[in-house]
Formats: structure tokens, sequence, C-alpha cells
């Protein structure tokens, strides 16, 4: 990454203030912005398309937009809002693409048991994350691709990416009991799901 | 709203202990690395513009060129094809269609056979050349003979025009189909001979002559609907007064008296008739004579000579 030319600690400034020092010109604080939402996108799309190739892709193509199209933002919305809408519809063409040609790998056909997850080792942090903890995050995603994606999205947004109402109004252009209505048939559907867990606890 | 998010609070709880999926490591190079592709295009026209752009001008093609033009020959066939059929319809085909309207007329006679012929005109064509003989011998443009009308040369094909007047050949009445001169004579001789016998041939001879003159007026006279009802009704009166002659009531004399003024009527009649009779009788024996008598005159003259 190419250091910011005027040499300003881009750290300190907002995410509004990097784009449009972007927008002048900084490249600088575009490798800033590219650090502090790399990690929030892969996850907010790997819990969404579930597959985390698809989901490396997805960011890559949402930062390459972010790129080429640094003249479309506006302060009308946060800069938050406007990338993660960019990647909301770029995983959703990814969705219909995959849904249209549809492939099937041959490790779909074995048992789930059997299954192997996409979730990199490294992602983790090393040695602290045990086997049960990488049992469970698996099983939850693996009741989130169960569930139907325009639920899916909202809950992600809501519930893991903790965004407000409002913010996810702006992000989906759904209106305010849409979104409310949407995350709450998403999770009664998840709970459902997600029985066994409970019982447990 | 947050009744809602307390409501799945251990849901949520679940989902935010999720681990947090980082990006690969190369994510930044790889990102770099497809910014510069995109980036490409963009930097490869910078450079191209600082250098003089040659527009590739194309060779000016002449109209020829372009009217003739392998796409446009299809379409220029079609045309060509249409204008030719065009022309021929308007120059020749309405011509053949009004030539066999208008030059050609049908005409149709009757013989007296009662065959139909139909024959065709033509322009500058004589029809008395195409005429049926078995028409008629005599030429239709022969006017020396008067005796027989000239066939038509033209009859109108509508059948239900009036005749033409001028069409209409007068011919001659014939005279009815009488008794000859000779059953005449013979008839009066027969008659004569019954006289000298003594038999008495008026009641014969008064029928023989009302038939014949009902015939003759039968065929000479136009008879009206007035004189066929007197015809009817005179052979009633007849019988009615035979019906009173036979029903002669002895107690009413007038009605002898009228019977008896009616025979007297009749009487007179039949003298009457009697007397033309014998006036004809006397005037046929005359002509008879007259006629033998020329003929002795021709044979004296002959032997004469």
């Amino acid at each position: 990454m190419a250091p910011s030319k005027e040499g300003i600690n881009t750290k300190r400034l907002t995410d509004e203030e990097l784009i449009f020092n972007f927008q002048e010109g900084d490249t600088g604080a575009y490798n800033e912005i590219v650090a502090r939402y790399k990690d929030r996108l892969t996850n907010y799309i790997y819990r969404y398309v579930g597959n985390y190739d698809d989901c490396d892709d997805i960011v890559q193509d949402t930062f390459v937009k972010v790129y080429t199209s640094k003249h479309l933002y506006k302060e009308i919305a946060k800069f938050s809002t406007w990338i993660y809408t960019i990647a909301i519809n770029l995983a959703k063409t990814k969705i219909v693409k995959a849904q249209k040609y549809k492939t099937f790998s041959i490790s779909d056909v074995y048992d789930d048991e059997n299954k192997d997850f996409d979730l990199p080792d490294e992602a983790y942090g090393g040695p602290e994350v045990d086997a049960n903890s990488k049992f469970l995050s698996a099983h939850i995603q693996k009741a989130l691709d169960k569930i139907n994606e325009n639920y899916r999205e909202l809950v992600v947004l809501r519930d893991i990416e903790d965004f407000s109402y409002e913010e996810i109004v702006d992000m989906t252009g759904l209106p305010m009991g849409t979104v409310k209505s949407r995350i709450n048939r998403g999770r009664e559907k998840l709970q459902e799901l997600l029985k066994d867990i409970y019982k447990e606890e | 709203m947050l009744q809602e998010d307390e409501k799945y609070k251990a849901l949520r709880d679940q989902l935010r202990t999720l681990p947090r999926v980082k990006a690969k490591h190369d994510f930044e190079d790889r990102l770099m690395r497809r910014i510069r592709e995109a980036e490409s295009p963009s930097v490869k026209l910078s450079h191209t513009v600082t250098q003089p752009v040659i527009k590739h001008q194309p060779a000016k093609k002449s109209w020829l060129e372009s009217l003739f033009r392998p796409s446009f020959v299809p379409a220029l066939g079609l045309t060509v094809v249409l204008l030719v059929a065009v022309v021929v319809y308007f120059g020749y085909y309405s011509k053949l269609n009004k030539s066999d309207t208008s030059n050609t007329q049908q005409f149709v006679s009757s013989t007296n056979q009662g065959d139909l012929i139909i024959y065709v005109k033509k322009d500058g064509e004589d029809i008395s050349s195409n005429y049926p003989k078995e028409y008629s011998a005599v030429d239709p443009v022969d006017t020396r003979s008067g005796e027989y009308a000239p066939a038509p040369t033209e009859t109108s094909t509508d059948y239900f025009a009036k005749p033409d007047p001028s069409r209409i050949t007068n011919t001659p009445e014939l005279k009815p189909d009488r008794v000859s001169e000779e059953q005449k004579i013979e008839m009066q001789r027969s008659v004569d001979m019954d006289k000298d016998k003594g038999v008495d041939v008026k009641g014969e001879r008064k029928s023989d002559d009302v038939i014949m003159k009902k015939e003759s007026k039968g065929l000479f006279k136009t008879e009206t609907k007035s004189e066929m009802k007197k015809e009817t009704s005179e052979p009633k009166k007849k019988v009615s007064d035979e019906k009173k002659n036979i029903f002669i009531d002895e107690e009413s004399p007038n009605v002898n008296q009228e019977q008896k003024a009616n025979d007297k009527v009749e009487d007179n009649l039949s003298n009457e008739d009697e007397t033309g009779n014998r006036i004809s009788r006397a005037t046929k024996k005359d002509s008879t004579r007259n006629k033998s008598e020329s003929e002795a005159d021709d044979k004296e003259t002959i032997q004469q000579k």
C-alpha cells in the first residue's frame, strides 16, 4: 500500500473524511478504507453467502468498485452504509448467477458430518479457538444458510454486524416495517433451527 | 424494537459470539493487482493522447457502388421483378382483356328448324361469310328475291325484349281450308239427284249450311266475348223454345198464341233461307255452266286450230 502523499495520519480521520481525501486523489486514504473494512465486509459477506472463496471475490469486487466509483459517493449517507450497499448488491448478483448456473461440489453428496466447511483456519486467530467453537460456528452458519436470503441478509446486518434499524433501512432501501418483520421472522426460523443448542444451554 | 431484541436476546448473543471471519493475508496485494488491471485501459489511453491521432478515413465510394452493394441485391431484384410485372399487366394484359370483351360479339340466331346457332362476329369480319348455310339458301345481302325475307343478321341475346316490328314478316293470311269447288259441284249434283228422286233433303242441308256458317264465322271473324256469349245463349233459347213446345199447356191460350207467332216467324225465316239457298244454288249452277261452257269453247278453239 502506498502511504499518504501528504503524510497525514489517516487513522484519526473518519470514513467520510477518508473518502473525500481519496476523491481528491489521496491513495493513502483509500488504503486506510481498505484496512478498516476488509475484515468487516468479509465477515458479513461470508455469513450471507456461506462460501469463503465467493466471499473473498465479492469483497475484492466491492473495493474495486469503491476505487473506480469514488466520485459517486456524496455526503448524504454514511460511508459504511454506502460500502455495505455495494457489497450487498454484488453478493446478491453473485447468488443469482450461482443459482442460474447451479453447480455442486462432490462434497455435497456426502453426509453433513463429512462435509468440509470453508472456514479459514488462520482466521480464527490461532490455537485458542477450540474444536467446540469451531463446530458451533459451523452449525450456526448452516442454520443461517437454511433460512431465506432476505431474512438472512437483515439478521446478519442487525445481530452480527450490529447496525441500527435506520442504517439497515438506508442500506437496503426497504421500509422500516418490512425490515423489522423480516428480521423477526428470520430470528424465529433461526431459533427453530438452533433448538438443540438452546436446550443444551 | 428493544422488546423484540430482548425477546431474541439469547439468539443475538449466540450470533455475536460467532468468531469473526477475517480476510486473507494477501487480500490487499490481490486487490491492488485488480485495481491496476482495471486502470490499465485508461492509462494506455492517456499515453496515446500525446501522439497524433490518425483517423482511418474510408475511401469514398461512388453512388453506383453504394447502390449495388451485395446486401441490396435481393431487394433490387425484387423491385425489378415487381416493376416488370406491373408494366406487363398494364401494357398487355389489360389490352387483351379489352379486346376479348369489345372485339368479339356473340350473336345468337335460331333457325326455322328450332336449332340455336351462336356465331361470333369479330372486327372487320363480314358476318355473311360466317352465315350458316342451313338457315336459308338465299344470301342475306341479296335483295332480288322479295318472296323470301332475308334472315336477321344479328339477333340480340336478350330474349325478354319485345320483338322488333320491322323484323316480323307479314305472312299472307291463309285461306281457310274449305270445300273445293269440285266437291261443291258434286254435292250440288247429289242434292239435285235427291230432289229428282223426291227425297227431302231440307233438314240435312239446313244443318250443313249452319255448320258451314259456324265454321266460316269461327275462321274469319275474331270473336269478342259478347259474341261468344250470344252464341252460347242462342242455343239455350232454342232449347227453351223446344221445352216450351214440349210442355204445352192447353189452358194457357196466350202461350199458344205466342207459340203460334213464333212458329210463323220461324216459317218465314225458313222460307227466306230456302230462297237464299235457291239463289246460291242457281249462281253455283251458272258458274258450273260457265265453266263447262268455257271448257267446251277451249276445246272447240283447239280443234279449230
